[in-house]
């Protein structure tokens, strides 16, 4: 958006002037976004950093990383590609998660990983009911989620504001949340149901069993930092 | 030729019949292996169901649910099975040895196999018999 008391101070030549090089420069960003796309498409999208529900691009030049530092200029972002089944509908506005958060244990953090410690794998779990085991160790924080599919958990956990607040982290980043941070990787290509994990503290995550985090699933994410 | 499924009793077969979806389990057993586990359970969720099988220290589960499944993580090793009329069925391996099969839909559930310490042959074997039971 160009701000309109700027419309008025540039003169019509001007104005004509900044709006054809605004309008190159997006082209010129949109077609960067393509090919960073297409890039991110023949290689899995697993080499970028972020969280994937934003666009790669976005990631790969730092832009949401660092907010103030550079100007976001308010253009359509496509979304990652990871198969036939639709993005995330949420957490595309998350903020960057802050260095604090990334060490500090919360209330609601420490009571899941005490329920992590008393039963790691919970009852009747086994590998592949990830969402059967998030589901358990969720409800002894008093969150109960539905649904029989893990991707169907993101947008409860973001209407839990009063448990969790989402926040965006890197791939890099995920092997050091804090311990009950719920991350949940979106369906993608042949992956019909996506996953889920809370993790531990120490690099690991805890759903059907415990194992080290995954970070590099060919499908975006969502990451929610516990109160 | 044998009856199917006469590896179970009578009242594992016909417990079956309660469970609500569809179960994906092998007609018969291969030389060596027998059952090790058979249970079902019912959470305000959904159910589930398990049968295990064991030969020497590989494991092999049949799992079915309708509630809180995620898709196997996988990464260190991906093998591929053929069944006659399910087509190619995946297998994703994790760092420590276990591994789960992509989740098959079947009616009114999903149904996939998981386990340890088995033989890309050992699933070369069994899959190809999976029928729905009973």
């Amino acid at each position: 958006m160009i701000n309109p008391m700027m419309m008025s101070a540039m003169g019509p030549m001007n104005m004509m002037g900044g709006m054809s090089s605004m309008f190159m420069m997006m082209q010129m960003m949109q077609m960067m976004q393509m090919m960073m796309a297409l890039m991110g498409s023949m290689g899995g999208g697993q080499q970028h950093a972020g969280c994937g529900c934003h666009s790669q691009m976005g990631n790969t030049m730092g832009f949401n990383q660092f907010p103030g530092s550079m100007p976001m200029m308010p253009m359509p972002m496509p979304m990652p590609n990871y198969g036939q089944y639709p993005p995330f509908t949420g957490g595309h506005n998350a903020p960057p998660i802050s260095p604090g958060a990334l060490q500090g244990a919360t209330p609601t953090g420490r009571a899941l990983a005490n329920s992590i410690m008393n039963r790691p794998v919970p009852p009747n779990c086994r590998p592949g009911y990830c969402y059967r085991g998030v589901k358990h160790h969720l409800r002894q924080v008093g969150v109960n989620l539905t649904g029989g599919s893990a991707y169907q958990a993101a947008d409860q956990l973001a209407a839990r504001s009063d448990r969790f607040r989402e926040v965006t982290v890197t791939r890099a980043q995920l092997r050091q949340l804090p311990p009950g941070a719920v991350v949940v990787w979106n369906r993608s290509a042949g992956k019909p149901h996506g996953h889920i994990s809370i993790a531990t503290g120490d690099g690991r995550e805890a759903s059907d069993k415990i194992r080290n985090q995954i970070t590099n699933r060919a499908a975006s994410y969502r990451v929610f930092i516990p109160r | 030729m044998s009856q199917p499924f006469q590896y179970l009793t009578s009242e594992q077969r016909e417990s079956l019949r309660g469970l609500p979806f569809s179960v994906l389990l092998p007609t018969e057993l291969p030389q060596g292996w027998q059952v090790e586990e058979f249970s079902s359970d019912t959470e305000e969720d959904g159910a589930s169901f398990t049968l295990g099988i064991g030969k020497g220290k590989a494991r092999l589960n049949f799992l079915a649910t309708n509630e809180g499944i995620g898709d196997p993580p996988g990464g260190m090793r991906r093998s591929r099975h053929q069944h006659p009329e399910l087509g190619e069925i995946k297998v994703e391996y994790e760092e420590d040895g276990d591994f789960l099969s992509d989740w098959i839909e079947v009616e009114g559930g999903w149904a996939a196999v998981g386990g340890s310490d088995t033989l890309d042959a050992d699933l070369d074997a069994l899959i190809p018999l999976l029928a729905t039971a009973p």
